[in-house]
C-alpha cells in the first residue's frame, strides 16, 4: 500500500511558505513604515484627491495605489495600518492565549472545585454575544488601544479555556503523568513539564487563529468608529471610508479589502500548517 | 428527558441573570452619566432627571427593579437619549428586520453546507469534492466584514443586479444573507464532510450496504443521521453570529436592524439601549444552546438522561 504520509506533506509546505511570507512581509512593512511609506499617511492634499492606481490612466508616481477622497495616498495608509493591526493581533492574541491555557489547564488537569469554578465561568460568559460584548466593553471604557485589547481579551479566552481544558482531561488520563507522579512529581510541575508540551500544537494553531480573529475585530471596531483616535490610519476604518466614496473610487475601498482577507487568511492558514507539521500522526 | 430539560433549564436561568447583573454593572460604572453633555446641567435639573429615571436609588435597588421590568413586564425601561423612545420600541424596530436575515443567513447555511459537506463525502477524492474542499478553505476566512463589501462592490456596482441598500423587499435579503451565511455554510460543510467521511467507513454502513439497501437509502438514513452530531454542536455559536452579524450588515446594506441601532447607542452612550440589546441576544444566546444540548440528546443514541 502506498503511504499515504507524502500526499499531505507537500501542501502544507507550500501553505506554511505562503501564509508565513506574507506575515513576514508585513511585519517588515509595520516596523519600517516611517521609511518605506512613500507618502505621509496623513498628509491632505486636494490636487492629489481620488488618483486611481497606477496603471490607469491619470495615476500620479508615488501613489502607487492611488489616493482618497482627502488626497492621502492609499498605501501608505495600509503600510501605517498594519502597524495596529500586527499589534493588536500580538498583544491580544498572546493575553488571550495565555489567559484561556492557564485556566483551561488548570480547570483540566487539577479538575475537582477549580474546574467547577472555571467551567461554570466559561458557562455564563458563552452567553455573552461576542461582537456586541466587545462594542459594549468599548462604550465603557472609552476608546484606545488599551480597551481594544481588553475586549478581545475578554471575549475570546474561553475559546482557548475550553479546548485546551479538553485536551488537559484528555492528557491527564494518560500513562505518562501517572509515571510522572510515582516518580514523585509536584502536581504544579507535572502540568507545566508534562501537560503543557503535549497541549503545545494545539496552542500554537488556537493562536494563530486568535490573531486572524483579533485583527477581524480590530477592523470591525474601526470601522464603527469605535477603535483609536481617527488620527492614526486603520484597515477597518479605510474601509468605513472607501464605502462612502466607493463609486468614484473603487480602489479606496479594495486594497484595504484585500489586505485584510490576506492577512486574516494567512494566520489561519498558518495555524493548519504548523498543527499538522506538529501532529504526531502526521509527522 | 424531562428531567434533563428541567435541569439545564435550572442552569440557563441563573446564567440569565448573571448576565443580566453583569450588564446592568459594567454600564453603572461606566464613566460620565447618561446626561454628561457639552452644555453644563444645572443641579437641580440633573438631580429631577436622575430622580426620573430612578437613578438616585441605592444599586441594589436599580438592579432589582431593571431585573423585575424585565421579567414581569418584558420592559427595558426607557431610552437615555431619546426621550421619548422606549428601550421595547428600538428593539420592537431592529429586531425583526435582524431575526429574518439571520435566521435566513442560518437556513442557508445549514441547508447550502450541510449539502456540500455529504456531495464531497459521498464523490471522496472527485472533483467535486477538491472544488468544496478549496471553495470552504477559501470561504471559511471570508467573513461578512470582508464579504458585504464583495458583494457590493460586484453584484450593485459592476454588475447592477442587486439593489445596494435598504429593506424593501426579497431582493434586498440575498446580499446580507450571502455576507452573513458564507463563512459559516463554509466550516459546516467542511465538518459535513470529515464527519460523514468517518461515518461511510463506519460498521453499521457496511452493514448496511451489505444487506443491499439501496446506496441513496444508506446515506441518507444510516449515515446522515450520526454524523450530523457534530454539526449540531457548532450550531449555537453559528447562530449568535448570524446575530451578531447584524452590527456590520445593518451598516453595509442600510437594513436598519438591530446592530445599527447597538453602535448608534454605543456612539451616543445610551446604556438602557445597549444594556436591552445585549441582555434580549444573551437570552436568545442561552435559548438556543438549550435547544441544540436537546436535539444532540435526541439525535445521539449513546446519551440517554
Amino acid at each position: 500500500m502506498r503511504d499515504a504520509r507524502g500526499d499531505v506533506k507537500r501542501p502544507i509546505g507550500l501553505r506554511l511558505w505562503l501564509s508565513g511570507g506574507w506575515l513576514i512581509l508585513l511585519v517588515l512593512a509595520a516596523l519600517l513604515a516611517p521609511w518605506i511609506a512613500p507618502q505621509d499617511p496623513l498628509a491632505q492634499d486636494l490636487f492629489t484627491s481620488r488618483l486611481p492606481p497606477f496603471w490607469e490612466a491619470g495615476a500620479e508616481p508615488g501613489y502607487w495605489l492611488g489616493s482618497d477622497s482627502l488626497g492621502r495616498d492609499v498605501l501608505s495608509r495600509i503600510i501605517h495600518g498594519a502597524r495596529l493591526a500586527l499589534i493588536v493581533a500580538l498583544v491580544a492574541g498572546t493575553l488571550t492565549c495565555v489567559i484561556g491555557t492557564a485556566l483551561g489547564l488548570i480547570a483540566g488537569y487539577y479538575r475537582g472545585w477549580p474546574d467547577r469554578i472555571i467551567s461554570r465561568f466559561v458557562d455564563i460568559w458563552m452567553a455573552f454575544p461576542p461582537v456586541l460584548f466587545a462594542i459594549l466593553l468599548i462604550a465603557v471604557l472609552g476608546t484606545g488601544l488599551t480597551s481594544i485589547i481588553i475586549a478581545i481579551v475578554v471575549i475570546d479566552w474561553t475559546r482557548f479555556a475550553r479546548v485546551i481544558r479538553a485536551e488537559a482531561m484528555t492528557q491527564g488520563a494518560m500513562d505518562y503523568v501517572a509515571s510522572a507522579q510515582v516518580a514523585g512529581r509536584k502536581r504544579m510541575g507535572t502540568m507545566l513539564t508534562e501537560i503543557l508540551p503535549n497541549v503545545l500544537p494545539t496552542i500554537i494553531a488556537l493562536l494563530t487563529l486568535e490573531m486572524g480573529i483579533a485583527v477581524i475585530v480590530e477592523a470591525i471596531l474601526s470601522f464603527v468608529n469605535l477603535s483609536i483616535s481617527t488620527d492614526s490610519p486603520t484597515w477597518g476604518g479605510m474601509i468605513s471610508e472607501g464605502r462612502t466614496s466607493v463609486h468614484q473610487a473603487w480602489w479606496v475601498l479594495v486594497f484595504p479589502l484585500i489586505t485584510l482577507f490576506l492577512t486574516v487568511l494567512s494566520f489561519s492558514q498558518l495555524g493548519e500548517g504548523l498543527k499538522d507539521r506538529f501532529d504526531p500522526v502526521l509527522r | 428527558m424531562l428531567s434533563y430539560i428541567l435541569k439545564r433549564l435550572a442552569i440557563a436561568i441563573p446564567t440569565l441573570l448573571v448576565l443580566i447583573v453583569i450588564s446592568f454593572l459594567l454600564m453603572h460604572s461606566a464613566p460620565g452619566g447618561p446626561f454628561t453633555s457639552e452644555r453644563e446641567l444645572p443641579p437641580q435639573v440633573l438631580a429631577n432627571l436622575n430622580a426620573k429615571y430612578g437613578l438616585d436609588d441605592p444599586l441594589w435597588k436599580q438592579i432589582g427593579s431593571y431585573v423585575w421590568g424585565i421579567v414581569s413586564d418584558f420592559d427595558f425601561g426607557p431610552s437615555f437619549v431619546y426621550k421619548d423612545r422606549s428601550v421595547n420600541e428600538i428593539i420592537a424596530q431592529g429586531f425583526p428586520i435582524t431575526l429574518t436575515y439571520g435566521l435566513l443567513s442560518f437556513a442557508v447555511a445549514v441547508i447550502v453546507g450541510v449539502g456540500l459537506g455529504v456531495a464531497a463525502a459521498v464523490r471522496h477524492n472527485s472533483l467535486l469534492d477538491y472544488v468544496a474542499v478549496g471553495v470552504s478553505i477559501g470561504a471559511q476566512v471570508l467573513p461578512n466584514f470582508v464579504m458585504a463589501p464583495i458583494l457590493v462592490l460586484v453584484f450593485t456596482l459592476w454588475l447592477g443586479w442587486l439593489p445596494g441598500g435598504g429593506w424593501q423587499g426579497p431582493e434586498y435579503w440575498i446580499m446580507p444573507v450571502i455576507a452573513l451565511s458564507t463563512s459559516f455554510m463554509a466550516s459546516i460543510a467542511r465538518i459535513t464532510r470529515s464527519s460523514m467521511l468517518e461515518v461511510l467507513t463506519s460498521n453499521h454502513i457496511r452493514t448496511a450496504r451489505a444487506k443491499g439497501l439501496p446506496e441513496r437509502r444508506v446515506i441518507l438514513r444510516h449515515a446522515l443521521k450520526p454524523a450530523m452530531l457534530p454539526v449540531i454542536s457548532y450550531l449555537g455559536p453559528a447562530f449568535v453570529a448570524m446575530i451578531t452579524g447584524s452590527v456590520v450588515v445593518d451598516i453595509y446594506f442600510s437594513t436598519g436592524g438591530i446592530g445599527k441601532a447597538f453602535v448608534d447607542s454605543a456612539l451616543n452612550r445610551d446604556y438602557a439601549v445597549m444594556m436591552g440589546v445585549t441582555i434580549l441576544v444573551g437570552a436568545l444566546t442561552i435559548f438556543f444552546n438549550l435547544v441544540v444540548d436537546i436535539l444532540y440528546g435526541w439525535i445521539d443514541p449513546k446519551i440517554r438522561y
